[in-house]
């Protein structure tokens, strides 16, 4: 009882401590700052208007004809080739209509393949509008609506940002512990009634804290939390699941360094091994191979499942279960390492 | 409790791969005694303090504190002050006392008890980065206070403090001793030693080289002398006073006078005495007794 009371002090006194912590709080705030920032980017591009050359006198009302069909293509007119073809080096349009040789019915589409998206949706768009300028058959018509489930909030956008407040025990845990080492406040508490397993209980727990209100404050921001009850009750499990083995990584770094320098450094570092693969994942076999290797991975997939798909605990299991054995291994071996420091 | 010896030490030794921190250390600390643990940087205070602690496993030999092996809970009688400013330098003060106040399950009326007592009641709720050194000291005092431990354990409580922070400490060991129980100080101020211990013992590469009280082991390893103050002589008799005093006498020069340390230990002292009263204006005569300083330097070398 007293154990657990201890336990309790020692996680209250570290998220005091943190909300004191400058450098954690810029930890935290970036992803969040960069979250917000980057849905506004994404937000932009969903209503992205492209800008279209076309040569006058030579496409007869082609111009009046898409001005007037296509709400998002923005017509410029050109009086040569030359002069339209500059406009799109300099980055003024998306693509030029020019009509070729003598031929009735016979159009020149260049396109800007800076933008490979961008590029393939006018190609697509274009393509279809001078076909129905043409009365060339079939026409049709294509609607498109955007679903519930496309809503940027959803998008991967949250999922990466999500997967890296997950692992941000690594960064705050070994610091917060290094800091202890460093400014011997460890010893202060190692000569009071707590043990070392209930200081480094008190700080995993904090950390699992930490991540967790992370996680949701930006999930309130973004509104990612609009995934139901129990969409929000998966995404905890896998953020509990996963920032326990971050947390215990980050307890190993903090017992394994001999600086908070050292151990921030560290902790830093150790980002980009977990997450790269992951990233380049669809590069190619190999590297989705590769990618599966590491418990970012399965993280990643999981909150996928979770905020893009609204998944539900039958689609994580596998995940939270690989999630589990990876935080087991990384805490067995905090655990050896403490019990040889305590040896000393 | 009280019949048990706060501290037991015995054939402790403490190695780190070839250096050898402590050498088969043996000493006793009795109850309602504050015991002196005095040496140069390095001699292996730190490393004995850390053992007693339980913050580091001895590589061989016995510590126990209370008749109990370090690793057993004797936490509840111990108050320690590190030589460092261990505090969490974020929250206030009184927040780091509400802390370890949970951790020894206190009640909050004994953490405003200590800040005021300590005068740290008006800065209780600013953040420890702000206070001074003797302010963050105090609030060691307070920490280490605050479970009514019977043994106090202080490494350095003064060191670098200015004349009224470091009077305030004194006065807490004090009070301390007054309530019966037991210190374990570690000091680089000899003199404060010398005030405040009933026993020292000087540790010197490891080992203890002496234990005892102050005034017996000045009276074993220091050299009593007599303090003469003449008026300063001309250059041919001071040519003169050299003569007549040996190697162990020593001469401060002030403006007008010549202080003149004139060694006791020698059995030549009172003919060196009786030819300065002869040749020379003297002013004055004091006997002294030989300080704790003389008796470290005598026994570690420094």
């Amino acid at each position: 009882m007293h154990k657990l009371a201890r336990i309790r002090s020692i996680i209250i006194k570290d998220l005091k401590e943190s909300l004191k912590n400058k450098t954690i709080l810029i930890v935290v705030i970036l992803p969040l700052a960069a979250s917000l920032l980057f849905s506004l980017i994404d937000n932009s591009q969903l209503d992205k208007t492209f800008n279209i050359g076309i040569i006058e006198g030579e496409t007869g009302n082609l111009a009046e004809f898409i001005s007037g069909t296509a709400g998002n293509l923005q017509i410029f007119k050109y009086s040569d080739i030359n002069q339209g073809k500059k406009a799109m080096e300099n980055g003024l349009i998306d693509g030029l209509i020019v009509k070729k040789g003598n031929g009735k019915n016979m159009f020149l589409l260049y396109l800007d393949r800076q933008n490979p998206v961008n590029s393939l949706v006018l190609k697509d768009t274009l393509q279809n509008l001078i076909r129905v300028y043409l009365k060339i058959e079939p026409a049709f018509n294509l609607q498109v609506v955007l679903v519930e489930n496309s809503r940027v909030e959803f998008s991967f956008l949250p999922v990466w940002i999500t997967v890296t407040m997950t692992m941000i025990g690594v960064l705050v845990i070994s610091g917060n512990l290094a800091e202890e080492k460093d400014n011997r406040t460890l010893d202060a508490l190692l000569v009071s009634p707590a043990s070392m397993v209930e200081v480094l209980i008190g700080k995993g727990i904090f950390g699992i804290i930490f991540t967790v209100l992370t996680v949701l404050i930006m999930g309130l921001l973004k509104g990612v939390l609009e995934i139901g009850p129990s969409g929000v009750l998966s995404l905890l499990l896998i953020v509990i699941t996963g920032s326990l083995g971050f947390t215990a990584l980050g307890l190993l770094i903090g017992v394994i360094t001999e600086s908070q320098s050292s151990a921030r450094s560290i902790g830093t570092v150790i980002y980009f091994p977990f997450l790269f693969p992951v990233l380049i994942k669809d590069l190619s076999a190999f590297t989705r191979q590769l990618a599966q290797l590491f418990p970012t991975y399965y993280l990643q997939q999981g909150l996928e499942r979770v905020l893009i798909y609204q998944g539900g605990f039958k689609d994580i299991w596998f995940n939270l279960v690989i999630l589990l054995i990876f935080s087991m291994i990384i805490l067995g071996f905090a655990l050896i390492k403490i019990k040889k420091a305590m040896n000393t | 409790m009280s019949t048990v010896k706060p501290i037991i030490i015995k054939d402790l030794t403490k190695k780190y791969g070839d250096f050898t921190a402590i050498r088969e250390l043996s000493f006793a600390v009795e109850a309602g005694e504050v015991f002196g643990f005095l040496g140069p940087n390095g001699a292996g205070k730190t490393t004995t303090i850390r053992i007693l602690t339980g913050l580091s496993r001895p590589t061989s030999g016995i510590c126990k504190i209370f008749g109990q092996t370090i690793r057993d809970k004797i936490y509840q009688h111990i108050g320690v002050v590190f030589e460092e400013n261990n505090l969490y330098q974020r929250l206030s003060g009184k927040e780091n006392l509400d802390f370890f106040a949970r951790m020894y399950r206190v009640k909050e009326e004994r953490v405003d008890l200590l800040l005021e007592r300590y005068g740290l009641a008006e800065a209780a709720s600013r953040p420890v980065k702000n206070y001074s050194k003797g302010m963050k000291r105090r609030l060691l005092i307070c920490r280490a206070l605050l479970h009514e431990p019977d043994l106090l354990i202080l490494d350095e409580p003064t060191s670098g403090l200015d004349p009224r922070s470091a009077e305030v400490i004194r006065e807490a060991i004090k009070d301390f001793k007054r309530a019966g129980k037991t210190v374990f100080l570690t000091t680089h101020y000899l003199e404060e030693a010398d005030e405040l211990c009933d026993r020292v013992a000087f540790i010197s590469r490891g080992k203890i080289a002496a234990i005892d009280k102050p005034g017996v082991l000045k009276r074993k390893y220091g050299q009593p002398f007599l303090e003469i103050r003449i008026e300063s002589p001309v250059e041919k008799e001071e040519m003169k006073l050299k003569g007549i005093l040996s190697a162990e006498d020593r001469i401060y020069r002030d403006s007008n006078t010549l202080t003149i340390r004139l060694s006791l230990d020698t059995q030549d002292a009172g003919r060196k005495l009786d030819k300065i009263r002869e040749n020379f204006n003297v002013l004055d005569i004091h006997s002294q007794e030989a300080s704790l300083k003389e008796v470290f330097k005598q026994l570690t070398g420094d």
